[in-house]
């Protein structure tokens, strides 16, 4: 109970502290903040656009999944620019027709992973790692030097290898954005087991999905609090030590959320088995969808062996 | 013990997320320094987004509010400065205790507030014992507050607040998940905080302990609007009105 007697004269005095000198830094937590609650606001954005009726929502998920994969195994086996480059236009085409919206697709696939492995693949532009002829040259030949030998520049083979990586990287990205856009989570995971993926694979992506937004929300809740109580200004060594409490209770929270999901999933009669209200069947459209991709598929792999 | 000093005032207010429906629709009150407001209105309804706003979590996206003389808005958010004033005078209980408690034990938590005033250590350690002592919650002092019921975690999310002494307590569903003692010691220690002169906003769907915890009420829709805004005894004598918004 609470004693009326126990109420501590500070509190009853509504006194303010005078103390206000540097206060912390906030930029980490609202980063932290605005990062997780995109998690919330992608999930609504892909539930919307599955929900809207175009052009890839009215074709079954199996032949969305099929055509997506091979399209992405045909980009990453090309070795001609031109190849990705086509099916990134239809990829373009078909997120215009299934009213998803470009500039948020081309944000979100091409401006971090490709850039990153821009730049992690730089060292591959040189003709010290792939040779060939050069473009641009950074350090003379020098017959006396061992290392440089031929000099330092940026090789034809180079440039080229680095592009397809990058553009292979944002192709793939681009396709499954697309695919994750215009199909319901679970019918996406229905498609993927009437397609005969191995059941424990499929559960680990269903678990992980599930889990991530209540993973989200209790580390979005966590950072909100301490935003919330940031009152003023801790010193780096008890700021580090509250950083690190916060990473390893949300550690112990996310091990005991796992048990609980999967509990809750058993309690509600989950048996291994993907369920959706959906029944998948292929209509003449996908038929029509799948021919008309493999058609534009053959078109360009015999035009690039012509080329 | 209401003054005339307003601390809240939204006018024509509107909040939506990113590609989704408004969350609120024109919202348009003035809240005064020691008041005690309940939030009501079904689930969805937005009254946790209201709060979020009211705590300067979230800024709205048409319209103005003021707090405390002041206009807020995303970019005074934006300032460290001025988010740190802020916050100290406003307490944010969320409804879920267990992510609103973030350190190792619970003298940790409810020292780290404290630990960014300038305060002595002693005169940390004397509030946290008058606090706990206040809540009863001195056994619970070294444990870890993951490890705790449910009560007990509301009872250290309140404590940790109050220890930053702040003006203005917002309360999300305070009552849920309590067992009816718990429900019954909250009321006593809000109603006294309330006589101290605190301000309280209070979001619940619980009708039964509404004129205990308020004097007045704003009744939102499900369309996300307010329909009402009157003292409490008269707002649950509008039955019609209550059963139109689905509370009851």
């Amino acid at each position: 109970m609470c004693h009326k007697e126990f109420i501590p004269e500070w509190l009853l005095n509504n006194e303010r502290s005078s103390s206000y000198s540097a206060p912390q830094r906030l930029n980490f937590l609202r980063r932290s903040i605005n990062h997780l609650s995109k998690i919330f606001n992608d999930e609504i954005y892909f539930s919307r656009c599955a929900n809207l009726k175009g052009f890839l929502q009215a074709i079954d998920p199996r032949a969305k999944l099929l055509i997506t994969v091979v399209f992405i195994i045909i980009i990453n086996l090309s070795h001609q620019l031109t190849i990705p480059l086509t099916l990134l236009a239809i990829t373009l085409v078909y997120a215009h027709l299934s009213k998803v919206s470009l500039s948020k697709l081309i944000k979100r696939t091409w401006l971090i992973i490709p850039v990153f492995i821009l730049v992690c693949s730089i060292p591959a532009l040189f003709n010290t790692l792939i040779p060939g002829k050069p473009l641009l040259m950074l350090i003379a030949a020098s017959p006396n030097s061992n290392w440089l030998n031929h000099g330092l520049y940026i090789s034809d083979h180079g440039l080229h290898s680095v592009t397809m990586m990058v553009v292979r990287s944002g192709c793939s990205l681009s396709l499954v954005y697309l695919l994750l856009t215009t199909t319901h989570w679970n019918d996406l995971c229905k498609g993927l087991t009437l397609m005969k993926i191995p059941v424990s694979f499929i559960l680990i992506l269903t678990m992980t999905y599930r889990y991530i937004f209540l993973l989200a929300n209790c580390a979005l809740q966590m950072n909100e609090a301490r935003f919330l109580r940031t009152v003023g200004r801790l010193d780096h060594r008890e700021n580090r030590r509250f950083i690190g409490h916060s990473m390893a209770l949300l550690f112990i929270k996310s091990n005991y959320l796992a048990t609980e999901i999967f509990t809750a999933m058993r309690a509600r009669g989950f048996s291994h088995k993907i369920v959706s209200l959906k029944s998948l069947q292929l209509s003449k459209i996908d038929y029509i969808f799948m021919i008309n991709n493999g058609i534009i598929l053959l078109i360009l792999l015999a035009w690039s062996k012509v080329s | 013990m209401i003054s005339n000093d307003i601390l809240f005032e939204l006018e024509h207010l509107e909040f939506s997320y990113p590609d989704s429906d408004k969350i609120l629709d024109n919202l348009n009150f003035t809240i005064y320094q020691g008041e005690a407001v309940s939030i009501l209105g079904a689930n969805g309804c937005g009254k946790s987004t209201l709060l979020k706003i009211l705590s300067g979590l979230l800024s709205p996206t048409i319209g103005s509010f003021r707090a405390f003389g002041e206009l807020v808005n995303a970019q005074m958010l934006q300032q460290d400065e001025f988010a740190i004033n802020y916050h100290r005078q406003i307490g944010f209980i969320f409804q879920d205790s267990d992510v609103q408690l973030f350190c190792n034990s619970v003298t940790e938590e409810l020292a780290f507030g404290l630990l960014q005033m300038d305060y002595t250590p002693d005169q940390i350690k004397l509030r946290i014992n008058e606090i706990a002592k206040l809540l009863s919650i001195e056994h619970l002092l070294n444990k870890t507050p993951y490890k705790l019921s449910g009560g007990e975690k509301k009872k250290v999310a309140i404590a940790a607040v109050l220890l930053l002494n702040p003006r203005v307590l917002i309360l999300d569903e305070p009552t849920n998940a309590l067992d009816p003692k718990t429900q019954h010691w909250l009321v006593g220690l809000l109603q006294q905080l309330h006589q101290a002169g605190k301000t309280l906003i209070i979001s619940t769907h619980n009708l039964n302990l509404l004129s205990e915890l308020s004097t007045r009420g704003i009744l939102f829709n499900e369309q996300h609007q307010i329909v009402a805004d009157a003292p409490i005894e008269q707002l649950l004598q509008q039955q019609d009105l209550l059963r139109q918004v689905n509370l009851i």
